[in-house]
């Protein structure tokens, strides 16, 4: 069973072109995510990250060498076999006034056929366990769009899991929340992947948030990939500045051992330039007197 | 922890038999409602039988002159009611579920338009006169097919359907139509005037039997086809793309339903004149009893519209004994204040 799954990659791209009418915004992008991976698309905003994800979800036609989901090619499958092996949660879940087990019991559409129902015994046990594994299940009965952004999140990634995938594409799961929903979401997500085995593709903006839990990183600059590794061999001090036009510094988390990024700014730099360590209110003060002398 | 299990999982399915029962009560309750609708709509009228006795004189066709009142003057009238009221609600509901915005309804899209175009042509042109007045209704459905074709080409034809041009196009033609409908009713002479303005405002006086036929086997079967796409309608109310993230092909669906709801419109203002309202409240009303899962949603909607339209048929006919009154006035004056009673009752916006 392992040498299969090793054989055949959860999703294989090669050399793909794409972009909105007549603007490439992606060039040659090729990439191979095996069952167990857990992959960050990094990369500056306009890199192309959302449109990289957004072809491997199938809402933008895209042209490709290769673009092979669970070995099969992607054009060709029908929409509920690609839905059977990917799931996509998407940044803005414009839920309706729909109950939080109404809309995790939709995951198993996919499975249905046409004249069949989606409530039959084995669905609802489906859908019982993934609540109650992401900690849904406490609010089922309630309207989504009552929740609060994190438990939003939580509750459409427990639908993904409900479709059963082999892949789960994320699109910045962890936007618009503090630390805490942050850290509860990638946790849950890592678990998923630890657990269940289960392939994850994400496009993350914090880096350090990327470097704590991807097992693998894609650098992306101007719709193409410029580093791919693991996090240690692409958050570089050099690739980050190449790529994000922006001085930065890396030193290592001290409980985990990965990369930690420091935004640098302006002013740190220039002290480090003449090496004066100003203290921050002094440095005030005398801003202050410069402006009172004028 | 092994013991707790299986109670809880017989608790979970506890939890949705009664959710059934719940669906199955209100549907029950929505049919036993139209029930009393029909025999009161039979009772009532150019002459008044017994709630009572309407059975007893379908059963032994006696007296001969009751069973006759019935069932060739009252009972079809009240089949078209029904299909029509049925086919109007269904396609508001189904225009505001892949539009995804509550304030569409079927005479948004110039479907209507387009009916009331053709059939003013023909009474400016007295084809009634020439060809019979199965003219009517035919020229209704010409313009209504014609507006269909158009949307189709502008719109929907491409790979990729844009709801929102598709809404545009539609509200566009809907203005054209109704300029041309004015440009027609200068033109047209004050003999012909009347019966333009007087079917404009609807009504279910249809004497025609096969053109009955039709509209309840459009009605029935635009229902049929709908309920095969209740799912993919729950799907559409997460958006598009959220909908073909689970297998759902939306721009299949989008197509078939619009056209669905195409025909529904364009039969029912052909048969029956423009009826406003049925499609724009009935769903809405709905939306708020039973909530806005489909599954639910589209049969209770559909009894409902049968309902509405019944009994404002029987209030528009009977109300000024022995004149009619349009049935239009009766489903929009009903309508609208049901429709701003429930809206300060309990503000709360609509949910889609």
């Amino acid at each position: 069973m392992e040498d299969i799954n090793n054989a055949v990659p959860v999703l294989q791209l090669k050399k793909l072109t794409a972009g909105y009418g007549n603007a490439f915004r992606l060039k040659d992008i090729t990439l191979t995510i095996r069952q167990g991976d857990f992959t960050g698309i990094i990369g500056p905003n306009g890199a192309g990250k959302t449109t990289l994800l957004k072809c491997i979800a199938g809402d933008l036609p895209a042209c490709a060498e290769a673009f092979q989901l669970a070995g099969k090619p992607f054009n060709r499958m029908h929409l509920k076999e690609r839905a059977r092996h990917m799931a996509v949660v998407t940044q803005k879940n414009d839920i309706g006034f729909i109950t939080v087990e109404d809309y995790v019991m939709m995951g198993r559409l996919p499975y249905r056929s046409l004249l069949s129902g989606l409530s039959c015994v084995e669905n609802k046990q489906l859908a019982e366990k993934y609540m109650k594994k992401s900690g849904v299940w406490a609010y089922r009965h309630q309207a989504v769009n009552e929740l609060s952004g994190g438990e939003q999140q939580l509750v459409a990634i427990t639908r993904a899991l409900v479709q059963e995938p082999d892949l789960l594409l994320l699109d910045e799961p962890t936007a618009h929340l503090d630390i805490a929903h942050q850290v509860q979401i990638l946790d849950f997500i890592q678990q998923l992947n630890e657990e269940l085995n289960l392939a994850v593709l994400m496009v993350v903006h914090d880096l350090n948030l990327a470097a704590e839990y991807c097992t693998q990183l894609l650098l992306m600059q101007n719709g193409e990939v410029c580093a791919e590794g693991t996090p240690g061999e692409v958050l570089t001090r050099h690739q980050v500045k190449e790529a994000y036009k922006t001085d930065v510094t890396i030193t290592e988390n001290p409980l985990s051992g990965r990369p930690f990024v420091f935004p640098v700014s302006r002013n740190a730099t220039n002290n480090r330039n003449t090496k004066k360590k100003i203290p921050h209110q002094t440095e005030n003060k005398t801003i202050y007197e410069k402006i009172t002398a004028h | 922890m092994k013991v707790l299990h299986p109670a809880k999982v017989s608790s979970f399915n506890m939890t949705n038999t009664t959710g059934h029962i719940r669906w199955m009560t209100i549907l029950l309750l929505l049919l036993a409602g139209l029930v009393l609708t029909v025999l009161f709509s039979l009772s009532l009228g150019i002459e008044n039988i017994s709630v009572w006795q309407i059975p007893k004189i379908f059963l032994h066709q006696q007296p001969v002159m009751d069973y006759q009142i019935l069932s060739k003057l009252k009972l079809p009238r009240i089949i078209l009611a029904i299909s029509v009221g049925g086919a109007l609600s269904l396609s508001g509901l189904i225009l505001q579920g892949i539009y995804r915005n509550p304030l569409v309804e079927p005479y948004t899209l110039g479907i209507s338009g387009g009916a009331a175009l053709g059939v003013c042509l023909a009474l400016m042109l007295r084809l009634q006169a020439s060809v019979g007045s199965v003219a009517i209704p035919f020229a209704g459905f010409a313009g209504a097919f014609l507006i269909i074709l158009i949307i189709y080409l502008f719109s929907l034809r491409k790979g990729n359907v844009q709801i929102t041009s598709m809404l545009l196009t539609g509200v566009m033609i809907s203005f054209i139509t109704s300029s041309l409908l004015m440009l027609i009713m200068a033109l047209s002479r004050i003999e012909d005037l009347h019966g333009i303005v007087f079917w404009t405002m609807g009504s279910l006086d249809e004497p025609s039997p096969w053109l009955i036929t039709i509209a309840a086997v459009t009605s029935v079967g635009g229902l049929l086809i709908t309920s095969l796409f209740v799912h993919s309608l729950n799907a559409l109310r997460l958006g598009k793309e959220p909908a073909r993230h689970l297998g759902i092909n939306t721009n299949r669906t989008i197509r078939v339903l619009f056209i669905v709801a195409s025909l529904l419109t364009g039969v029912s203002v052909a048969v029956a004149g423009v009826i406003g309202f049925v499609g724009l409240l009935v769903p809405h009303i709905m939306r708020r009893l039973t909530g806005s899962d489909y599954r639910l949603l589209l049969p209770a909607s559909f009894i409902a519209g049968a309902i509405y339209l019944t009994a404002s048929d029987t209030i528009a006919r009977t109300i000024i004994q022995p004149n009619e009154l349009p049935v239009g006035v009766i489903t929009g004056l009903l309508g609208g204040s049901l429709f701003l009673w429930l809206q300060q009752k309990e503000n709360k916006g609509w949910k889609i």
